[in-house]
């Protein structure tokens, strides 16, 4: 038997399924400009047609459409993209560590300039050829003390500003790992919300928008290796998903293991540990972060021996360190074997004479009151008598193992050629110029090449954002005309109703009242 | 291929901000004048410009070196003639007192004459350049190297005063005065101090009893003295010539390695202004086509 209204419910679907699309379209035009939106379809599908094949089926042709239903909303996202986004974003965010790093310390270094660690050692090694001519002005040793002093002050300057940026760069570990932590456990509350939606057999489209945005922000961190659905024992997906990062699951479902930054004893940095064990990460903004201020390296072979720190500052560091105190050991090598003026003018021999180190530590000095060359960059003094007295610098070298007089300036024309000569105690052939260069030529290289590498990850992030864009991103011109179609389906549909409404006026009203 | 106006944005956006970077590089070249600020910039002409920076202040500190050296030379050289105008003089004096017919009292004045040269000789013996005395070896400041109430030259310090010209290249700028002024040190040389020699010859002038003859002696003796201190001299011009040479050697040097320098750390500024050029109308064009697509939708032409 055929239905009276029947076309009135078929209008009726008409007018809820347009408008269902509609308020879709109205909500796509709200989220046009959200961060990480993915748009969204009404799907349509003809409900059931009528008659339903039976036994006491009706003998009317069929079947009749009854009109259309949605079926789902659908999230437009190709998770795909995703993956490779997530692979690309975690260069970006190591290489830009590392560039970051690099520029600041090239910034401290200031090469090559006219105020540099370069220039200041130039200038000294020329008042150490000054007063080779003129021993015997006290002008010409007041300069070389100056000249020392600024070299001190340099050495000190530099190292002082790559251990403050070593520990800035560790207090932001230390930050990030709490990021890295608040994202994790935002993605838990996500996975613990989508999993009451979806067993319901509803779509959770916006809720999964902002946990794809989360994973994302957290593979720019660290790797995400990948990220798997959870299942139901029987086969069913929950809706929630595990998040790996190497071979710890960081977040899943309703779990997350907790990062941690514990501070070594023995060289005060933060060490990073993930549900207790340290930390295997091989690219993102962490493992850059951690290679830039320097990593523990445990020789394989020794592990018992004392942590060496590696990474980019440490190697600066002690490539500092190791210029500085050559240096200081080689000029006090030569300065500690010559006479100065205050043994000219007593007679004194070189068996009898003064021997002054010309660079001391400070540190030790001031602990113990005792003289020794210097241990690091940081702790350059020029030996108090020498501060004291300008007779206390040992410009002269008597003949044989006499005694000289004050117009020699042979030991100080030894100091000063000091700068031409191979250092053996290098690790490579080098004047200290030479290795000084070479750790320029380093930072630059290691600069140039992490600049090169992020600005090659941030295009190839943005291709990929661009498709994503392409395929899940809000087009105004594309719901404009959308809101269009379905307005005119909705008005349609409004006017099937009507013309049923007065076809059924007709029935009802006006029907069986003949001769009234 | 689908394409959102979110799309369009970013792509513009990220373009715009390529062309940025690109008029800020080279703003930063222009107004610096510099091709290369960080070693990042480009490591190899970073270093070769340490390298240069480095090289142009031992340069200096060398010219400054052979200035000093050719200053004091040039002194010695100068007094080293005035002696030998001194030296000359009382060899003149000394020829034509060994004459038998020289009066007494000519022989007495001619002894004062030469007291008076020989305390010349003293003063030139001691002088100094800077405050420092420049024929007292290594001895410079404390005592001078005549002494001139003893009449004697008493300075024993024969050392060199060595000056570095060029990468170990030592060269000593001073004569001691022990060559000059002290009896010879050479074995089998018989040359005394010329000191001692007009110390001898006034002795002989003021005796009565001298003879033409006695006086003669001291001619030889004189000479002795004269030919050495030329002969000193002569080798001390050639140094200074070898400074010189070196001097302009360096000077030579300097100018390359300026422009060594230049090449590898300054920027051609013709260049860098055209490519700031092209840069800017590039930039003009994103800005405008940019403005001109991002305004439009669909929208605008919907009633």
């Amino acid at each position: 038997m055929r239905s009276t209204f029947h076309g009135l419910e078929v209008g009726k679907t008409g007018i809820y399924a347009q408008q269902s699309a509609l308020y879709t379209t109205g909500h796509n035009i709200a989220n046009a400009n959200t961060k990480g939106y993915s748009r969204q379809v009404a799907n349509m599908e003809t409900s059931v047609a009528i008659p339903y094949p039976g036994m006491q089926m009706s003998k009317n042709p069929g079947q009749l459409g009854t009109g259309v239903v949605v079926s789902d909303i659908q999230r437009i996202r190709d998770n795909y993209l995703d993956i490779q986004y997530r692979n690309e974003i975690k260069h970006l965010g190591y290489w830009e560590a590392r560039h970051e790093t690099l520029s600041t310390v090239e910034m401290i270094l200031n090469e090559p300039s006219n105020a540099g660690l370069q220039s200041v050692l130039d200038k000294f090694w020329t008042s150490w050829q000054d007063l080779a001519k003129e021993s015997e002005e006290s002008s010409a040793r007041a300069i070389v003390l100056e000249r020392a002093k600024a070299v001190a002050e340099t050495l000190s300057a530099v190292r002082t500003g790559l251990i403050d940026q070593q520990r800035d760069l560790n207090g932001v570990v230390n930050i990030k790992t709490q990021e890295i932590n608040s994202i994790a456990t935002q993605i838990r509350d996500i996975n613990d919300q989508i999993a009451r939606i979806e067993p319901h057999g509803y779509e959770a489209n916006d809720l999964k928008d902002q946990r794809d945005v989360l994973i994302d922000e957290l593979s720019k961190l660290v790797n995400v290796d990948s990220v798997q659905q959870v299942f139901f024992a029987d086969g069913r997906e929950t809706g929630m998903v595990r998040v790996m990062v190497g071979d710890v699951a960081i977040v899943d479902g309703r779990q997350f293991t907790q990062m941690e930054a514990v501070e070594n004893e023995e060289t005060k940095l933060f060490d990073v540990t993930l549900g207790g064990a340290p930390v295997i990460l091989n690219r993102g903004e962490l493992r850059g972060l951690l290679e830039s201020r320097g990593i523990n390296v445990i020789d394989p072979d020794d592990p018992e021996a004392t942590t060496m720190v590696s990474g980019i500052l440490p190697d600066v560091i002690r490539h500092i360190d190791t210029l500085a105190v050559e240096l200081a050991n080689r000029i006090n090598e030569v300065h500690s074997t010559g006479l100065t003026l205050d043994d000219i003018n007593n007679g004194r021999t070189l068996a009898n004479g003064d021997k002054l180190l010309f660079f001391i530590d400070r540190e030790h000095y001031e602990a113990t009151g005792e003289y020794k060359s210097p241990t690091d960059a940081g702790n350059f003094m020029v030996h108090p008598d020498i501060e004291e007295s300008l007779d206390k610098i040992a410009a002269a070298q008597g003949v044989g193992n006499g005694s000289s007089h004050e117009a020699d300036g042979t030991n100080a024309s030894s100091i000063a050629s000091i700068k031409f000569e191979i250092i053996a105690n290098l690790p490579e052939t080098a004047t200290f110029d030479d290795y000084f260069r070479n750790l320029i030529a380093k930072v630059g290289v290691q600069s140039t090449e992490a600049k090169r590498l992020s600005g090659n990850s941030q295009i190839l992030a943005d291709q990929i954002e661009n498709r994503r864009q392409s395929v899940s991103g809000v087009s105004l011109d594309e719901e404009m005309a959308n809101m269009i179609k379905f307005q005119h389906a909705y008005n349609a549909s409004a006017r099937t109703i009507t013309a049923l409404d007065e076809m059924l006026n007709t029935v009802i009203n006006s029907m069986g009242l003949v001769g009234r | 291929m689908r394409v959102t106006q979110s799309m369009l944005n970013t792509n513009m956006m990220r373009n715009l901000n390529g062309s940025m970077n690109g008029i800020d590089k080279y703003m930063e070249m222009l107004s610096s004048g510099k091709r290369v600020t960080r070693p990042s910039d480009d490591p190899v002409s970073a270093v070769r410009s340490m390298y240069h920076r480095t090289a142009l202040v031992e340069i200096e500190q060398f010219k400054r070196n052979t200035t000093e050296a050719i200053n004091w030379m040039e002194l010695t050289d100068q007094t080293l003639g005035s002696v030998v105008n001194v030296v000359q003089r009382a060899r003149e004096l000394v020829v034509r007192a060994s004459s038998d017919t020289m009066a007494e009292s000519s022989r007495s004045a001619t002894a004062e004459e030469i007291q008076q040269l020989k305390d010349q000789l003293g003063a030139l013996a001691n002088s100094s350049i800077g405050g420092r005395y420049i024929f007292a070896g290594t001895e410079t400041k404390n005592e001078p190297p005549y002494d001139p109430v003893a009449g004697e030259f008493v300075s024993t310090n024969n050392a060199e005063i060595k000056v570095e010209m060029g990468k170990g290249i030592f060269l000593p700028i001073n004569i001691p005065g022990t060559e000059i002024f002290a009896d010879s040190d050479i074995p089998g040389d018989d040359r005394e101090s010329i000191f001692k020699v007009l110390d001898d010859a006034i002795e002989a002038l003021t005796n009565p009893a001298s003879t033409g003859k006695d006086i003669d002696e001291f001619i030889n003796k004189i000479e002795q003295n004269f030919d050495l201190i030329t002969s000193v001299r002569s080798a001390l011009g050639a140094k200074i010539n070898r400074i010189e040479l070196i001097e302009s050697r360096l000077m030579d040097s300097e100018y390359s390695t300026t422009k060594l320098l230049s090449d590898a750390e300054d920027a051609d500024i013709p260049k860098v202004i055209i490519n700031l050029k092209n840069q800017e109308n590039v930039h003009q064009a994103a800005l405008s086509a940019g403005a001109r697509i991002i305004q439009r939708s669909l929208l605008d032409f919907l009633r």
